[in-house]
């Protein structure tokens, strides 16, 4: 029994050690002794299977059985999670944090669920709890500072991720994850830097199109054109460092070449509307004004009230010089909310 | 940089294999030694009217003969070239000049150089600065266009956003039109035509005069068909407008007596009267040229090379005395003038800024046109105002409208009516706002995209800070125009401004107001009572324009005014210093029209109860007369009533209405 469950907590910690970051794994436990787990394992096949009022019939004879089994507790907040009944989910893993003496899993598993319904200071609060138990779990630090990040509390999201690095040094997510928090912080200096290290312990294309943009924001151009196509030769899916690329093209007066990798952006992704946008600024840069129109008339047959189309559909028609349109287009745009578009209709459009 | 060498050599070796230098040789044309012998004689007078008279319009006729009979000629090509280089053709020069390299790219040392300047001409910067650094004469000089080169990259990436547009056919013709000058409204416009027309001779260039033409905008801001002003055009002589002021009533112009003077006119019942020299300008032998009047008339911008022994021009400044006669000339400070050629002046209607072209400061190639401002006794760095106005050729006679908002200027560039044209600048401001869309998956694991906007936002430049004045005076029961003075005044310090005169056939008027004073515009014409007006503009005051129809009243017995630059303390019936020059204004009528008598009344709003307001407005009233007394006008003649808010002109729901009735009236009772 002794040895049972000790592979039973081994199998968890595993588990919970890689939980949140990826898809949620399932568990099987190789044992056939004792029958909670069998009916755990009966569990598990019905679950794959989609059978879920049977897979839950299996748990909760399990669980009938031996009161402490984290797995049936987990892969039934899974299932109840999956048919959307969140707060059953909730309270199954509650009645495990009663049962079971480690109190940081359960608090972890439970932020787990409502981090996944999008109640992160729910989420945060077990988290806090988690970590009070256990000041080491990793997985708990991350999840709040990722979670510090969304809520852009990004000095707590940086201390978080600081903790994460010092359990684990190799962790090239964590030093991206902190970049990025900094970056947000304005620190582009420093965020480079940790860029840097995920870089050194990864060659990830995510990496290098984040270190890009930081240095898009030091007007580093030249070197955020370098990153992005890193980027792109490592992953030649990976879009936004196409697209980012391209707008980093437009600062160094490169329109064409602006143009070539928006182009190349929507036909990775076809409904890419941030690159059908760029490319009509490219357009007009390039004063192909016509073309630049024709952008911007589509994204506005996608979504007629977004602002900046109108914006920039405007300032085309200037040039073209269609003063009219061009007047009615900001005007619509300053009734969006773009306060510039106001001052254009005040001192062009609004006869003196 | 190796492209551009490869590319040289390649374009070398295949204009090589399509002609060869070809000698004005027997050898070369055997069978046709007599159009070989009017050759070398074309050629040779030619050379005379280049090496000996320096003439270099009669050397290039010659040389272009010659060449008829044989274009290839490095030699021939090279010298026609630089003839259209000292006659400033630049681009007609420069197809001999590429020919001449072409037949033989070592056939001098200067040709390197002179490759550099076509190339830079064209704006292919890269290539002008291979050509610099290779040329082994005239480094100083390739050093220079170096740096230009340097300034024109950097230029043309920022470009200035403008529309630039033929002004049409009403103005231009097929021969050269240039300097086009505007009034302060930009509805008036001069400029110098060596057109065709009835009466004009030709010059000894071969082409005809220069004359003086004007243009107006119609209804639909359309420019009218341009017209000879004749008076102010002489016979046998180029006459080219240089200035003008802000309301068109004086014009300077240059004629090509004495070496180059300028000579004012002012206008008289629709016409400009016969043109005098500016004899405290112009000096003797020496060039002036290009004149500006600042915004108030009292000061005279010109460029002369009178300091200079080798014909480079510096912008000076001239001004008015108390006699109203120009002194006092004074060199404008080395931010402004340099070493170089400064050739044209424009002063804008804001009273401190000035457009000049100039060769000497920090350009793109030939004269480029700057601006600087007047502020703290200084002026300030002059500032180019970029590509496209500015280009490697010569950009010169640059004029922007009051508001800021248009410029005009000549240019020989292509597609115009021949020769110069001039073109309208229609500023479009600074870039429009832009918001582009990036996005980066931040974080590692979320799959958490984070989408940024960029915005893209240019410094919005101040537009001009003036206030333009502009209409019409007429008598109140007639509507006919009046000629009249109007005279400008700060209030604040009581000094007289400016003087200006509304058109004896028109009546209209222009003035500008620069921000940072309290004005009064005082309007006056014999026989009429006097109109006075106050424009309070802060420093902060933004550009407008007010058009207003002044209505004088005759001097007879019922008519009253509003004195509307007659100031009280906060409740009180003190005169605030302010009122000084509009109760001169009143003493001085009484003065001049000794047999009348008026009474002089006190109006409020209907704030307070009626008996203080009635007592408040008697005593400001009795404030009025008792100065005028004390200054020698009999007490019999004046009489001061106080009718509190019983006769208000305007609503007193609001604060403009009851502004309006807070007044001082002056009325004629005998």
């Amino acid at each position: 029994m002794k040895k049972y469950f000790l592979l039973t907590i081994i199998s968890f910690l595993l588990f919970s050690f890689t939980y949140g970051q990826k898809k949620e794994k399932i568990i099987v436990i190789k044992s056939t002794e004792h029958q909670a787990e069998r009916l755990y394992n009966d569990a598990v096949k019905s679950y794959e299977s989609k059978q879920y009022a049977e897979a839950i019939d299996f748990l909760n004879q399990s669980l009938k059985i031996n009161d402490s089994l984290a797995t049936s507790y987990h892969l039934l907040s899974i299932i109840q999670q999956e048919m959307g009944n969140k707060q059953a989910a909730i309270q199954t893993l509650q009645t495990y944090s009663k049962a079971t003496q480690h109190k940081d899993t359960a608090a972890y598993m439970i932020a787990q669920v409502f981090y996944g319904d999008n109640n992160l200071d729910s989420a945060s609060s077990y988290l806090n709890y988690c970590i009070s138990k256990n000041p080491s779990y990793f997985n708990a630090l991350y999840l709040l500072g990722n979670i510090n990040f969304e809520q852009e509390k990004y000095n707590d999201a940086i201390s978080n991720y600081t903790k994460v690095i010092n359990i684990s040094t190799t962790s090239a997510d964590a030093y991206n994850d902190r970049a990025s928090a900094k970056r947000m912080l304005e620190k582009y200096d420093e965020a480079i830097e940790d860029y840097n290290m995920a870089i050194t312990l990864k060659k990830n294309a995510l990496f290098y199109n984040n270190r890009g943009s930081a240095k898009m924001k030091l007007e580093k151009y030249d070197e955020a054109i370098e990153d992005y196509t890193t980027a792109i030769l490592l992953d030649s899916n990976c879009y936004q460092a196409i697209n980012n690329r391209g707008v980093a093209k437009i600062e160094k007066k490169d329109y064409k070449g602006a143009i070539e990798d928006f182009n190349l952006c929507v036909k990775r992704k076809k409904d890419y509307y941030a690159a059908i946008n760029n490319r009509g600024i490219a357009y007009y840069k390039n004063k192909r004004y016509k073309e630049a129109i024709e952008d911007f008339n589509f994204i506005l047959s996608v979504n007629p009230s977004e602002a900046s189309a109108y914006l920039h559909r405007g300032n085309t028609k200037e040039m073209l010089r269609d003063n009219e349109g061009a007047c009615s287009d900001w005007k619509k745009a300053a009734e969006l909310g773009i306060e510039e578009a106001e001052g254009y209709v005040k001192k062009q459009c609004e006869k003196q | 940089m190796k492209k551009i060498i490869s590319t040289i050599i390649i374009l070398s070796f295949y204009s090589f294999l399509f002609s060869q230098n070809t000698s004005f040789t027997k050898a070369s044309f055997p069978e046709k030694g007599k159009e070989l012998k009017a050759a070398l004689k074309n050629i040779k007078k030619g050379s005379k009217a280049f090496d000996k008279e320096a003439d270099y319009r009669n050397a290039a006729f010659y040389f272009l003969k010659a060449n008829e009979f044989n274009p290839n000629n490095a030699e021939l090509n090279y010298k026609i070239f630089l003839c259209y280089n000292h006659l400033r053709k630049k681009e007609e020069g420069f197809t001999y000049l590429d020919k001449a390299f072409n037949l033989d790219s070592n056939l001098n040392a200067d040709i390197t150089f002179y490759r550099g300047t076509m190339h830079q001409y064209y704006c292919n910067f890269d290539t002008a600065i291979y050509y610099y650094t290779i040329a082994s004469t005239m480094r100083e000089q390739a050093a220079k266009h170096i740096k230009e080169c340097n300034t024109g990259k950097q230029l043309i990436e920022n470009e200035v956003r403008c529309f630039i547009d033929n002004v049409g056919e009403n103005i231009n013709s097929k021969a050269d039109d240039y300097n086009p000058i505007i009034t302060a409204d930009g509805k008036t416009m001069y400029f110098t035509s060596r057109r065709e027309g009835k009466g004009i001779k030709l010059a000894d260039d071969g082409r005809y005069f220069e004359n003086i033409y004007t243009s107006t905008k119609d209804e639909n801001n359309q420019w009218t068909k341009a017209t000879l002003v004749s008076e102010l055009n002489a016979s046998e002589v180029h006459s080219a407008v240089q200035g003008l002021s802000n309301d068109g009533q004086k014009i300077i112009i240059y004629r090509g007596d004495n070496n180059g003077d300028l000579f004012e006119s002012e206008k008289r019942k629709g016409k400009f009267s016969k043109p005098k020299s500016i004899k405290e300008v112009n000096k003797n032998g020496r060039h002036e040229a290009s004149a500006s009047y600042s915004f108030d008339n009292k000061t005279l911008y010109f460029c002369s090379d009178r300091k200079n022994a080798d014909d480079k021009h510096d912008i000076y400044k001239i001004t008015k005395n108390m006699k109203d006669k120009w002194e006092n000339i004074e060199i404008l400070s080395n931010v402004i003038n340099t070493n170089e050629d400064e050739r044209t002046i424009f002063a804008h209607p804001d009273g401190k800024t000035i457009y000049f072209s100039s060769n000497g400061h920090d350009g793109m190639g030939g004269y480029d046109i700057y601006s600087s401002t007047f502020e703290n006794g200084n002026w300030t760095k002059p500032v180019n105002l970029g590509y496209p106005i500015n280009t490697p050729g010569d950009d010169v006679y640059f004029v922007i409208t009051a508001d800021g908002k248009y410029g005009y200027y000549s240019s020989d560039k292509a597609g115009g009516y021949g020769g110069n044209d001039i073109y309208m600048i229609t500023f479009l401001g600074p870039e429009k706002l832009f918001v582009y869309n990036t996005e980066d998956n931040l974080l590692a694991n979320t799959g958490k995209s984070f989408l940024h906007t960029k915005s893209i936002k240019s410094i919005e430049l101040e537009p001009p800070k003036l206030t333009l004045l502009k209409g019409k005076v007429i008598d109140e029961d007639t509507k006919e125009p009046l000629f009249s003075n109007i005279e400008l005044y700060d209030l604040n310090t009581d000094e007289l401004l400016a003087t200006f005169e509304s058109d004896e056939e028109t009546g209209r008027f222009l003035l500008s107001l620069p921000s940072g004073k309290n004005y009064s515009v005082n309007v006056k014409a014999e026989g009429y009572l006097f109109l006075s007006q106050n424009f309070n503009l802060p420093d902060s005051a933004s550009y407008q324009e007010i058009e207003q129809i002044i209505e004088l009243k005759k001097l007879v017995v019922g008519k009253e005014i509003v004195l509307n630059n007659i100031f009280f303390e906060f409740n009180k019936a003190t005169l605030l210093k302010e009122s000084k020059i509009e109760l001169d204004n009143v003493y001085k009528l009484l003065t001049d029209n000794p047999n009348i008598y008026v009474e002089i009344s006190g109006h409020t709003d209907n704030v307070g109860s009626a008996s203080y307001n009635k007592k408040l407005s008697q005593e400001r009233a009795n404030s009025v007369v008792n100065y005028l007394i004390e200054k020698g006008i009999t007490k019999d003649r004046l009489t001061a009533s106080g009718y509190g808010f019983d006769k208000p002109i305007a609503p007193n729901t609001t604060e403009e209405g009851r502004q309006k009735n807070r007044r001082t009236e002056f009325k004629i009772v005998k």
